[in-house]
């Protein structure tokens, strides 16, 4: 109804697209042909390996062929391989591949498939390289569920390689720190806040410094919630992470007093945002009333 | 005194022409209700997230102002639009019988996909398949069928679970009332078991990802074949409530943020396992997934979008939607502004020349024309459980549903969509024709 009215093309120029399209189309069909019938035929060699590179440039998302290339790869090139440097070597080239559809298709399944499965062939792969390439993706685009998905794999990985306690906190409280970071330069960015869930509750456990108990992180956590919702009380990433923080989850091991005092700050500083949103606009915040009426609850539940 | 009526009177007051005014009454008295919602809508501050200029305010702000401008032409004109059946219709058709160009070369490996969204667009829109359509839906699909007893995206390709689910209900579409049967059940029974995994999960083929999507897809062709055991589905509803976050919605694995498409599949296939009253309860947090799923639909857009702080788009109109009547059965509470999504889809998401689409300025696709679409019927209609169609046997819930039009005298008949199987997403009359078998 209101979408933008397209330009109509020229005849003469519908005609040339319709003649570059056969040409495209074409050229697919016989490549895609040709795959095809050499997958049938069980067909691993350096020959095929280079026709899915060129089937997978002009369609990412063709996942048969992705799987064949992972085919090629076990049956072709690991076997011809001498040691494991050169499988990671060739690897590395293989991740490059990956790296630039990536570039141009950060959200196709197979191409994150692919790449999950190459770097777990690979024993000498410094996965610190792989967490660089997430870092500039998220860069990009920070809310690709893919690359969230991603990081949080590879974390795992990392933290599966360690042997000490120790270290995987310490690599929990690496990946917390970095929510903290991309918060403060986005409060908006809800899938950094869902991050911080999932890596605060690994922590909770593990008793690791401003961590030890449930109360201490809680003060801690909610006032740095309270610099973000004071930034835009409108967003409701924050107020929607905030109702967690004041679920049972958190305090149902609370002392009573701790507790209360917890319930109490917030319900004054939220009334006192509310206020002050009253001052400004002349409305209430809807984010704030239905917060103030949510602690009030958990104030009574109590009693 | 309704704020239509008032422009009524008011335009008496103005034009003093009987005949004109009259005609005005009938018009604004089919459309009131809707007119109404937009001005509640438009009173929306929309999300007033301008103290801080991030990139994702920014990109919510330009959306909402495009919106509201949209909004408050139709207001000024009085007149809302209809659902254009005849030119989506011919969009949908144009596209099933035309060869297509190049670019779409990205969809080549989702051939039942786009046979799938293009004859369930033109069911829903009222068409009808004649024998030569219906031969060619099941001619292409099954051609697609491989040996192992799934569907590949296309011919030559290997079994993936999303395109067969999307090969299966392309099939129950065709008129043929048997195609069902050329499919060797106890093959496809073990190719799905092939694809499940210890924790209950499925994965989408041979070492393919594993999410809620696979388990939806895997859990639906097994329900209308007819092959669903316990031993398909142990540990399935326990994972997918593993799926759920802390903020009531879920993602596509345990640990993933929460997200729509991801959402609709997890509580739908949980849905093919019991009654949505029962089952949801026992495996999830109702009340969270309630907060969750309300908290998608915007005040001032009127549509949904998927994830927190993500932009409106014409899909989640279903995959968000798509939850509700569940969450209705469930809850026994309307909980759905169906006018405001209607405004929005009937809005914003028709391209004049034909097609659905994302929000304003986006072009048409097959995907979101279907998914819009199915929106839509969700705005016309309500879901009802019947235990007195439900059987003994495992999955039989899912075949309990009557779908029934929402009466309201003031829908206009022209936006009229066919009542949507709300766990299946195809027409009911398509899912009771392959049941009657």
């Amino acid at each position: 109804m209101h979408g933008v009215k397209r330009e109509q093309l020229s005849k003469d120029a519908k005609q040339r697209k319709k003649e570059r399209d056969a040409f495209k189309i074409s050229h697919y069909r016989q490549l895609t042909d040709s795959v095809l019938a050499d997958k049938q035929k069980n067909i691993f060699n350096n020959d095929t390996l280079d026709e899915t590179s060129r089937l997978l440039d002009l369609n990412p998302e063709f996942y048969t062929v992705w799987n064949y290339r992972r085919d090629i790869i076990t049956n072709h090139v690991f076997s011809n391989l001498k040691d494991s440097q050169a499988a990671h070597t060739f690897i590395l080239k293989e991740l490059q591949f990956v790296g630039k559809q990536l570039k141009s298709y950060p959200k196709v399944y197979w191409i994150w498939n692919h790449r999950k499965w190459l770097i777990e062939q690979d024993d000498l792969f410094d996965l610190k390289q792989e967490m660089a390439l997430i870092d500039k993706m998220l860069t990009m685009d920070s809310r690709n569920y893919h690359v969230w998905a991603y990081r949080r794999y590879v974390v795992g990985l990392v933290q599966d390689k360690m042997e000490h306690e120790e270290d995987i906190i310490l690599s929990n409280r690496e990946e917390f720190n970095y929510t903290t970071k991309l918060i403060e330069e986005n409060i908006s960015n809800y899938s950094a806040w869902h991050n911080r869930s999932q890596l605060l509750q690994k922590l909770l456990n593990s008793k690791t410094e401003g961590f030890e108990d449930k109360y201490s992180f809680l003060v801690k956590e909610l006032s740095f919630l309270q610099n973000a919702y004071y930034t835009d009380p409108d967003d409701s990433a924050v107020w929607v992470y905030l109702r967690w923080l004041l679920s049972p989850f958190f305090l149902k091991d609370l002392p009573q007093d701790k507790r209360n005092s917890i319930l109490n700050d917030q319900l004054r500083d939220i009334k006192e945002l509310n206020e002050s949103e009253i001052e400004d606009s002349g409305k209430p915040n809807a984010w704030c009333l239905k917060s103030i009426s949510y602690v009030q609850k958990m104030m009574n539940q109590h009693v | 005194m309704s704020n239509s009526k008032k422009k009524v009177d008011w335009y008496k007051t103005v034009l003093g022409s009987r005949r004109i005014v009259e005609e005005m009454v009938v018009k604004s008295e089919t459309q009131s209700n809707q007119i109404d919602t937009l001005e509640i809508m438009l009173s929306s501050k929309g999300s007033g997230s301008q103290k801080v200029g991030t990139l994702t305010t920014e990109q919510q702000v330009k959306v909402e102002d495009d919106i509201r401008q949209i909004y408050e032409s139709i207001l000024d004109d009085g007149q809302l639009p209809t659902l254009e059946t005849t030119q989506h219709r011919s969009f949908v058709k144009y596209f099933l019988e035309t060869n297509l160009p190049a670019g779409f070369i990205a969809l080549d490996a989702s051939h039942t996909w786009m046979i799938f969204w293009l004859v369930n667009s033109f069911l829903l829109l009222g068409g009808k398949i004649d024998e030569d359509m219906s031969n060619r839906i099941s001619e292409n699909i099954l051609s697609y069928l491989n040996e192992d007893g799934g569907f590949g995206g296309g011919a030559g390709l290997i079994s993936h679970v999303v395109s067969s689910y999307a090969a299966v209900m392309a099939l129950c579409l065709s008129n043929d009332h048997h195609v069902l049967d050329k499919i060797d059940r106890q093959k496809t029974y073990e190719w799905l078991l092939s694809l499940k995994l210890e924790d209950g999960s499925f994965c989408m083929y041979k070492g393919g990802e594993v999410d809620t999507r696979a388990v939806y897809c895997a859990l639906v062709i097994a329900s209308v074949l007819g092959i669903l055991t316990p031993e398909l589905v142990a540990g399935t509803a326990e994972w997918l409530g593993r799926c759920q976050t802390f903020e009531g919605g879920f993602g596509g694995v345990p640990g993933d943020e929460a997200h729509g498409g991801y959402s609709f599949c997890a509580v739908a296939a949980l849905s093919i396992l019991g009654p949505p009253q029962e089952i949801i309860t026992r495996h999830c947090d109702l009340k969270n997934l309630v907060k969750w799923s309300v908290n998608r639909q915007f005040q001032l857009e009127g549509g949904m979008n998927g994830r927190t702080n993500k932009l409106v788009d014409g899909c989640y109109s279903h995959w968000v939607g798509g939850i509700f009547p569940f969450l209705e059965l469930a809850t026994q509470c309307d909980l759905l502004d169906r006018a405001a999504l209607k405004n929005y889809i009937l809005i914003c998401c028709q391209e004049e020349n034909g097609g659905l689409r994302d929000k304003p300025g986006k072009r048409p696709d097959f995907y979101h024309t279907n998914y819009v679409l199915c929106g839509l019927s969700l705005c016309q209609h309500k879901a009802k459980h019947d235990p007195a169609l439900m059987t003994e046997k495992l999955g039989a819930s899912a075949f309990a549903y009557r779908v029934e039009r929402i009466k309201d005298p003031q829908e206009d008949p022209a936006n009229f969509i066919e009542p949507l199987h709300p766990i299946f997403g195809i027409p009911m009359n398509t899912v009771l024709k392959n049941r009657e078998l």
